[in-house]
């Protein structure tokens, strides 16, 4: 459960007077191997072992605070090599004030100590970006000998920065001997704290100051189970938000959603004026067009027709977006400029739209709903007339289509009076399908001659939709060439035209021949029906009793295929599998080989994940689903020459 | 098209903002309809400025075709921080439009992003406005150094078909370059000529340069792409005359000799004789001595990633440090094996990724790479002792790139490097099949050389031996079904050569019952499942690095009161000069069935003429492997029934 104080209020309710930090007693500062649990040594489950985390953030007011860490990790092995490297970000909001760091030896003598060489300041730029400004220092202590603890201890200023640092009293990969996080505020500074499956603090009130305190001793890592929500998904968090802030003196607050929608509008007020040449193509684009959902359309696709992504993140900490005139001059912009400049055209069209900040992506944490913080990346579009949202960076996706790393999530819909959580659509196994109808004449030999429609919609049409919008020629015959999970083939006509089409579905015609295809031994001959569709992954059984949910795929899909066989002369049937039907609440399947009484054999799948999260204790189930679909799969028709 | 290419056959026009009707009019590539975009002209003038600083000049201009090719219009200028300056870059797009009107779009001064990518690094970086198919980008920038040894290598043939390509360098009398060309060597224009008396001015040109694109089984597509290195050889010294930096291999390995970081540093010192000392002692054969050495080395010194092929540091802080670059582990063993009375030598080679050695250009920029060659009358060796995994008589897989030069002090020179190891493997498999179709029985793989290597790199990612067994050895379909115990894996130390793995197995259902037929699939482990050969065609060889041999060997006892109904034809495929073959015979005595395959590349380098059949030779040995087994309830096997 998440719970939401004010920090400023609860601390008059609280006795004060907690005693100042202190490491446990008799705690080994030297960090010997000898005074680590001794399991952790033996086992193999770790790499590494966090010693010692302390972390302490002070707050002095809306703007200004400061991050002291002091970290010991044990590295184990060769792989536990990375837990010792430190990587702090830093950008013109948070300074890197202080950075040192020595390595001791297992009996904890001190062997090396942090040098300037040791370190690298890297642009943390990611790939796509053309400019940002975010920074990371590596701190990079490494021994020959193992085990050996690392020691750092560095500080960071902050100044205007909206997102304060998160805690996790747990950790994916390592366990954790003793750890301590303090949040310290000014009396009268209020500071938000939100927890997720952690407990509370203690609190220490002081003349000046109040102290949260979160303790941790001899805590194992995380296990996430088999096919279990991602551990951003499950990870125990202390979630720590400013409530008044500033950044480049934009003041603002995080006391609600509203408020904190409120400062972003103020961001990009006034920043949609289109010139007199947009303007002018609009009016005759939109001449013709009958209501607001097919002006909407007719903008988005003009859009899409004009721009390209390119992410520049600049103005206001990265906040605020670009004019839209900086989108009409040079044809591209990040998602806050892409976002603004459709913005301009739907009020341009007099067409109510909102921008929405949203956590984008797969396996994300839910957005604390209760607890106004900052844990967006990405910006679409709301419609509330129509109800429909808009994804602006990308040139091809299918208008009103936003893909799974936007669906199914709280999105912060900015109006002009405040912001507000609004959910975005969830899609359905039937909106996310595959349908495939194939032809294959096979030979003596078993060569096979294969002519192939497919038809890929929602998701599974993003996800050919992507792969192929980003290539052409070529490269789309290579990715043809590693998608079609076939021993040795020949394409010999495919199309890719429905790639651009901006369809929310997407049809890929294709002709192939597959040297044999079907194995011959003697006068047999071996088929197996199931073209392409293997379900080859199944999780391990568990030894334990399942307690995470399972999360079988990133969004419910429904796959059918439909091949028919046409057999060379004089073969008969020896052998065909049995039709296999299974139904549970989280899926179906059903193949069915029939031979017909013209001689051809016609095979039909149906597969059909429904849920997004399945429960727990239906692990052993869907292992067993999952598994009798893995034998299906593979099954074969044996065919015989002759009599 | 070819007309379009026919007007284009003079130099283009390449003067900035000057688009000539046959650039606008060209949308086509012969043999490559699948550009994405074209590069119409790229040219790079390099010249000394009357400072004396070199100036690279660089000026493109690219026809973009689709959405695909907008890359194209993204550049990243990458420059060493304290050495380069970049200066006047400009960029501009231009549309023409239906009317033959042609919209220019001005990069913008505001657009051109600085960044530092890390401590040495500095990159500019920007994007063209206006992007559209169609759309002709163009763009130039100067960079400017005071270091003579920083001249640019040009690429001749890039990603995307070059229509024209350009490069001239015009050397002032008082410096002289080595320049080196790879790949193909038709030229346009290839020129020399002295200029006024006191300057030297080169021209290398080239005209519809294809697209080079990345395949399997490359060693680096560097390797056969069109380029031209250049190297600093000598200067005019006003007080001694004209200095050379290189002229020849000879005189290359003398000043190596005289270097601190090369010569000096594999002369043994007094530290360095009594660290290998003890190391050695008591060991009179110069085998043991050279072995013990390696073994040390890998076992002890951790190489930091870095690839040199001189020294970093003097070899008595290599062995203080134990860490260093491949330069200083290499040298350093040289030096230890010198003093243990060892006679070895440094040899010099280009990695696999590094691309080819061209012996004809006496140029170091060409290696990135030593080796410790080790002669001992009666037997050579190569050693690299880079990685702790590997056992003396084996070299990685990047070294293994045909030449290495032996930098002998006096008559240095080449060195085929030929690997005699192998990746190579026997599989040996006692089965009994039971009437309801489950395989049991046990299975023993013997990996040796780099199969060896191979596994032990993957020993590591394992918790347990049954899970590694499963996944590593047994195919993906089998991985649920199947049940070991008595799993027993040895040699997964280093110090021995063979790896074996040993194990009980049980396949519930693996071959498939019907009526009084059961159909088994002999193959539990393929050599191939699928074809690593995708393409068509291919113009440049298939490198595989190391050969390869399989060994597999099943004898299977039948379920009581079965017999044999048909078996496989036995195969023999070979390619030419028995570069790869494959072997297989299955024999039946009564109830017991013996198959044995053989598979082997017997040399891992195979020309573009044979790649045809060596695809198809893989697409055979697929195909083979699949070939199942029928047996028929009953006493013996019935007549054939005359088909």
């Amino acid at each position: 459960m998440k719970r939401f104080f004010l920090l400023a209020t609860l601390a008059l309710l609280l006795a004060p007077a907690v005693q100042a930090q202190a490491l446990p007693e008799g705690f080994d500062e030297t960090f010997a191997i000898t005074s680590m649990n001794p399991l952790w040594l033996l086992s193999d489950a770790q790499d590494a072992v966090i010693r010692l985390e302390y972390q302490r953030f002070d707050v002095y007011n809306g703007r200004k605070a400061r991050l002291k860490v002091r970290k010991a990790v044990t590295v184990l092995n060769v792989d536990g090599q990375e837990f010792g490297v430190l990587a702090v970000g830093h950008d013109q909001f948070r300074k890197l004030k202080k950075l040192e760091g020595r390595l001791r030896d297992a009996s904890g003598e001190v062997v090396q100590r942090l040098k300037r060489d040791d370190q690298e300041d890297y642009s943390a730029i990611s790939g796509i970006s053309l400019y940002e400004d975010n920074r990371v220092r590596v701190a990079n202590l490494v021994h020959n000998e193992y085990p050996y603890t690392v020691e750092y201890e560095y500080e960071v200023e902050y100044d205007g920065y909206l997102a304060w640092p998160s805690w996790y009293p747990q950790r994916k990969d390592t366990p954790i001997q003793f750890a301590q996080f303090e949040v310290a505020a000014r009396k009268g500074v209020p500071v938000r704290y939100a927890l997720e499956g952690t407990e509370e603090p203690a609190i220490i009130e002081e003349e000046a100051r109040t102290t949260y305190r979160w303790v941790v001793e001899n805590q194992e890592r995380f296990e996430r189970e088999p096919w279990g929500p991602t551990w951003s998904q499950q990870a125990p968090t202390i979630y720590l938000a400013p409530t008044r802030f500033e950044m480049e003196g934009k003041p603002g607050s995080m006391e609600s959603w509203a408020s904190f929608g409120q400062w972003y509008h103020g961001l990009s007020e006034n920043r949609q004026q289109l010139s007199a040449a947009t303007q002018a193509r609009y009016d005759s684009l939109l001449a013709d067009a009958v209501d607001d959902r097919e002006k909407a359309r007719r903008l988005y696709q003009d859009m899409q027709d004009r721009t390209r992504y390119v992410s520049v993140q600049l103005g206001i900490g990265g906040w605020q977006p670009f004019e839209a005139s900086y989108v009409e001059e040079r044809s591209y912009g990040d998602c806050k400029a892409l976002t603004n400049y459709m913005l301009a055209a739907l009020k341009y069209a007099e067409i109510e739209a909102y921008p929405a900040l949203i956590s984008s992506g797969r396996g994300r944490a839910e957005v604390p709903v209760d607890f106004p913080c900052i844990p967006f990346n990405h910006v679409i579009l709301y419609l509330p007339e129509a109800d429909l949202w808009l994804e602006n960076t990308s040139q091809t996706i299918p208008f009103g289509h936003i893909g799974a790393s936007n669906e199914d999530r709280y999105a912060l819909v900015v109006k002009p009076e405040g912001g507000e959580l609004i959910r975005t659509p969830v899609s359905t196994a039937q909106d996310n399908r595959q349908i495939r109808h194939a032809h294959v004449t096979l030979n003596l030999k078993g060569d096979a001659v294969v002519d192939m429609t497919t038809t890929y919609t929602g998701n599974q049409q993003d996800h050919i939709r992507t792969a192929l919008s980003e290539i052409s020629g070529h490269d789309r015959e290579q990715w043809l060439r590693h998608y079609l999970d076939l021993p040795n083939y020949e394409v010999s006509s495919v199309s890719f035209e429905d790639a651009g089409n901006r369809e929310r579905s997407i049809t890929l015609p294709l002709e192939l021949t597959v040297n044999k295809y079907a194995a011959r031994t003697g006068k047999r001959m071996f088929l197996k029906p199931n073209l392409l569709e293997r379900m080859e992954s199944v999780p391990p059984a568990m030894d334990e009793p399942r307690t995470q949910p399972i999360v079988p795929f990133h969004y419910p899909y429904a796959d059918s295929d439909t091949i028919t066989y046409t057999l060379p002369r004089g073969f008969r049937l020896e052998a065909a599998p049995e039709t296999v039907e299974l139904s549970h609440d989280f899926g179906y399947y059903k193949a069915e080989t029939r031979i017909c009484e013209d001689g051809t054999i016609t095979y039909i799948r149906q597969l059909e994940i429904r849920q997004r999260r399945i429960p727990a204790e239906a692990y052993d189930d869907f292992r067993a689903f999952l598994l009798a679909v893995s034998k299906a799969d593979d099954a074969q028709v044996v065919l015989v020459r002759g009599r | 098209m070819l007309l379009a290419l026919g007007a284009m056959a003079q130099e283009p026009e390449t003067r900035w903002g000057k688009i000539s009707d046959d650039q606008w009019e060209l949308f086509q590539f012969p043999d490559d309809p699948d550009a994405t975009a074209l590069v119409l002209f790229d040219v790079g003038r390099v010249k000394f400025n009357t400072d004396g600083e070199l100036e690279f000049h660089r000026h493109r201009r690219v026809k973009i075709l689709d959405e695909a090719g907008y890359g194209w219009g993204t550049v990243f200028i990458a420059y060493l921080d304290d050495e380069e300056r970049v200066k006047k870059i400009k960029g501009e797009t231009y549309i023409r439009g239906a009317d033959g009107k042609v919209e220019k779009h001005r990069l913008n001064r505001d657009d051109i992003f600085e960044e530092q990518v890390d401590g040495e690094t500095r990159q500019q970086r920007f994007t063209l406005p206006a992007l559209a198919p169609g759309a002709i980008i163009e763009y130039e920038y100067r960079i400017e150094t005071d270091n003579p040894f920083l001249i640019p290598d040009w690429y001749f043939q890039l990603g995307e078909p070059v229509i024209w390509t350009d490069f001239e360098a015009r050397i002032p009398n008082y410096i002289t370059y080595a320049f080196a060309v790879r790949g193909e060597q038709r030229f346009a224009i290839r020129e020399a000529k002295e200029i006024g008396g006191h300057s030297m001015e080169y021209r290398w040109a080239k005209r519809y340069v294809p697209a080079l694109r990345e395949e399997p089984f490359m060693t680096t597509p560097d390797d056969y792409r069109a380029r031209l290195e250049a190297q600093l050889s000598g200067y005019f010294d006003p007080n001694r005359g004209m200095r050379s930096f290189i002229t020849t291999w000879d005189e290359l390995s003398e000043q190596l000799h005289d270097l601190d970081v090369f010569g000096k540093h594999i002369r043994p010192s007094r530290q360095v004789r009594r660290y290998a000392e003890p190391l050695v002692a008591g060991l009179d054969d110069p085998h043991a001595r050279m072995v013990a050495l390696y073994d040390h080395l890998r076992h002890e010194f951790t190489w930091d990633g870095t690839r040199t092929f001189y020294a970093s540091e003097p070899a008595r802080k290599v062995l203080e440090a134990q860490r260093g670059t491949s330069g200083d582990l290499v040298l350093t063993l040289i030096a230890l094996l010198r003093a243990a009375d060892v006679n070895a030598h440094p040899v010099l080679i280009s990695t696999r990724a590094n691309g080819k050695m061209q012996p004809v250009y006496p140029l170091l920029s060409q290696f990135d790479h030593v080796l410790a060659y080790v002669d001992l009358g009666d037997a050579r060796y190569l050693l690299d002792p880079t990685d702790p995994l590997r056992p003396w008589d084996l070299l990685p897989e990047a070294a293994l790139n045909e030449l290495g030069w032996i930098v002998f002090e006096k008559d240095p020179g080449w060195l085929r490097i030929e690997e005699d190891a192998m990746h190579r493997r026997g599989v040996n498999v006692f089965a009994r099949l039971d009437a309801d179709g489950t395989l049991h029985g046990t299975f023993s793989f013997v990996d040796d050389e780099y199969s060896a290597l191979d596994l032990r790199y993957r020993w590591h990612d394992y918790d347990d031996p049954e899970t590694f067994v499963r996944e590593v050895f047994l195919p993906e379909s089998l991985h649920e079904t199947v049940v070991l115990d008595s799993v027993r894996v040895s040699g997964y130390r280093d110090e021995d050569a063979v790896f074996r793995t040993d194990a009980h197995f049980s396949l519930p259902g693996y071959a498939q019952v019907a009526g009084d037929f059961i159909y088994l699939n002999p193959t539990l482990v393929q050599v191939l499942h699928e074809n690593p050969l995708k393409n068509p065609n291919r113009t440049f060889p298939v490198d595989m690095a190391y050969r390869r041999g399989q060994f597999y060997r099943l004898q299977l006892q039948l379920p009581a009161g079965y017999v044999v109904e048909e078996l496989p034809e036995d195969q023999r495929l070979m390619l030419p000069e028995r570069k790869a073959h494959f072997q297989r015979r299955t024999q039946a005595q009564g109830t017991e069935i013996l198959l044995q395959a053989q598979y082997a590349i017997s040399d891992p380098i195979f020309p573009p003429l044979l790649y045809a059949n060596l695809r198809s030779f893989f697409d055979e040995v697929i195909a083979a492997e699949a070939e199942p087994l029928v047996f028929r309830r009953g006493e013996e096997p019935v007549a054939n029934d005359g088909e």
